[in-house]
């Protein structure tokens, strides 16, 4: 089955990537805040994650950071969204740990795209 | 051409062509010896001042690259041959340079703000994740095919709601980045909208002048629409511009002025009222048509500025510390000990207001409390006035804040140049 956990603090974004992970046939969960997004992946056991890098109370650095010291997260994949594209931040985003990277406006197809290649599916 | 002579009578009398004639006046070929003689003899002038007139901008704009370039190690010894022997690569030189410092003043500006302004950052991040939010629905609303109703008219509503959000974002943007303070009150630290409100009232309020009697309700007027945080620092504000008024009225100012001329310290000396006093007031006089721009800073003890009037192209950090080599700082070191100091605002070649000249004259105070056993708390304030006259000693080059001075061999700096070493 495949699951994502959305972390994602703009509500209009959520609902349309719930939407068109639904329609693809993926389990989709989401979290808005920063403070306890850990212990919802923990909670929903996600198989992927998309992790935006700004949000309150934690960045998702932070999150991404501990995710990674967790065993049992250390290979599952995780995209990076962020309004920020600039190279630093790639490279911040890489050198933590995360598996893609995409910068915000994005496209729906070529998220959905990413998230199946990552999980290996089609 | 000067004479009433036309390009192609002044080149036949010379033995020229009109083309290569156009080529010297247009500084594309240099020009010496014998052509220059003749020259000078058909235009009726002295061939020293032909020289020079023609070659300066050209050797002064290559220096100035080569100047701006230290690490390169120029020998400046060989610029007029250089100039001479490529006139035409110099003259591309001349261009870059133009455009250089053209485009390090577009940096400076937006560096200033995208580097140290958290609220342009945030507006940006608002605009990018609404924008996000619209392309993401409306990808799904444009879809051929049919969809579910429920969902479509959650996609619709919400398309609408963020596409309201981004016009007020946006607008929010728009107005900050036109200098229009009023929009942006919210997003600004209290301190920051206080002087935007002072600003926008040109430093000076004359119902206060006027005021015989302490009023909270005359300094609340001021205060309409500012934030809750922004009303305290207002009001103490109000009331010490008020007493300052009271110290020293403006009547009496501009008389001594008219008396003495702009010299705070006669003035302090001859109103009896401290030197703090007296700069405050200066700054608070009645905007003028031609009148002397006056500025000024103050600080506490911990460097943080209270106030950030300008004068003329000097001016304050928006955010962030300001040059250490400031006067106001050194004050800080001294209580009580007034100084005044000729100051040369550093600046890149082009630059407004680089090496303009003003005058500083700074004291710092203790501000009285009620315990003795707390901390002092000092506070520093400088007055800037444009130089007027000459001064023996040479001027101390500063800037406004590290970031954005190119000044080379700065002891005091602590932050690398955008200018010189890049972001």
């Amino acid at each position: 089955m495949r699951h994502v956990l959305l972390i994602e603090d703009e509500p209009n974004i959520i609902e349309a990537l719930s939407f068109i992970f639904l329609r693809d046939g993926w389990k989709v969960d989401a979290h808005s805040d920063g403070a306890n997004a850990v212990a919802t992946t923990l909670q929903t056991a996600p198989t992927a994650i998309i992790l935006d890098v700004m949000l309150p109370n934690k960045s998702g650095f932070e999150i991404l950071e501990e995710l990674r010291a967790l065993p049992e997260y250390q290979d599952v994949p995780i995209l990076m969204l962020t309004a920020r594209g600039q190279t630093k931040d790639r490279d911040s985003a890489f050198a933590r740990g995360a598996t893609q990277f995409m910068t915000k406006p994005f496209s729906n197809a070529e998220v959905l795209r990413t998230m199946n290649a990552l999980v290996g599916h089609g | 051409m000067t004479l009433g002579l036309r390009q192609s009578e002044v080149a036949l009398r010379a033995g020229i062509s009109g083309s290569y004639l156009n080529l010297i006046e247009h500084n594309r070929r240099r020009i010496g010896g014998k052509l220059l003689l003749d020259l000078a003899k058909v235009l009726e002038t002295d061939s020293a001042s032909l020289a020079e007139g023609a070659a300066s901008q050209l050797l002064n704009a290559l220096r100035d690259a080569a100047v701006g370039r230290p690490a390169t190690r120029i020998d400046l010894s060989r610029t007029e041959d250089f100039a001479d022997r490529f006139t035409d690569w110099a003259h591309l030189i001349l261009a870059q340079q133009s455009q250089i410092t053209a485009l390090q003043q577009t940096v400076a500006s937006l560096s200033n703000r995208l580097a140290h302004d958290p609220f342009l950052s945030e507006a940006l991040h608002e605009v990018l994740s609404t924008v996000s939010a619209i392309r993401s629905t409306a990808s799904i609303l444009a879809e051929p095919g049919e969809m579910d109703q429920n969902w479509q008219r959650r996609f619709q509503t919400n398309v609408f709601q963020d596409s309201i959000r981004l016009a007020t974002a946006s607008q929010s943007l728009a107005d900050y980045l036109d200098g229009d303070a009023d929009q942006v009150f919210d997003a600004l630290s209290p301190l920051d909208e206080l002087e935007a409100l002072l600003l926008k009232n040109q430093y000076h309020f004359t119902p206060l002048e006027e005021l015989t009697v302490w009023s909270d309700a005359v300094a609340a007027e001021f205060l309409t629409e500012a934030s809750p945080g922004a009303r305290v620092l207002g009001l103490t504000y109000f009331k010490q511009y008020w007493e300052d008024a009271q110290r020293l009225s403006l009547p009496k100012l501009l008389n001594m002025i008219l008396d003495m001329g702009l010299d705070p310290v006669k003035i302090a000396h001859d109103a009896q009222v401290p030197l703090p006093v007296i700069f405050r007031r200066l700054a608070s006089l009645p905007p003028q048509k031609n009148g002397i721009p006056v500025g000024l800073m103050i600080c506490d003890c911990s460097g943080g500025l209270l106030r950030k009037q300008p004068c003329q192209e000097f001016q304050a950090p928006r955010v962030g510390s300001a040059c250490a080599l400031w006067p106001l700082y050194r004050s800080l070191t001294q209580i009580g000990a007034a100084s005044r100091q000729r100051i040369e605002y550093s600046g890149r070649t082009g630059e407004p207001g680089a090496g303009a000249l003003y005058d500083t004259f700074s004291i710092a105070e203790r501000v009285i409390t009620s315990s003795f056993d707390g901390p002092p708390i000092v506070r520093s304030t400088m007055l800037i006035l444009p130089a007027e006259t000459t001064l023996s000693t040479p001027p101390v080059t500063i800037g406004s804040t590290c970031r954005l001075c190119s000044e080379p061999a700065c002891l005091a700096r602590s932050e690398p140049s955008i200018f010189t070493d890049g972001f």
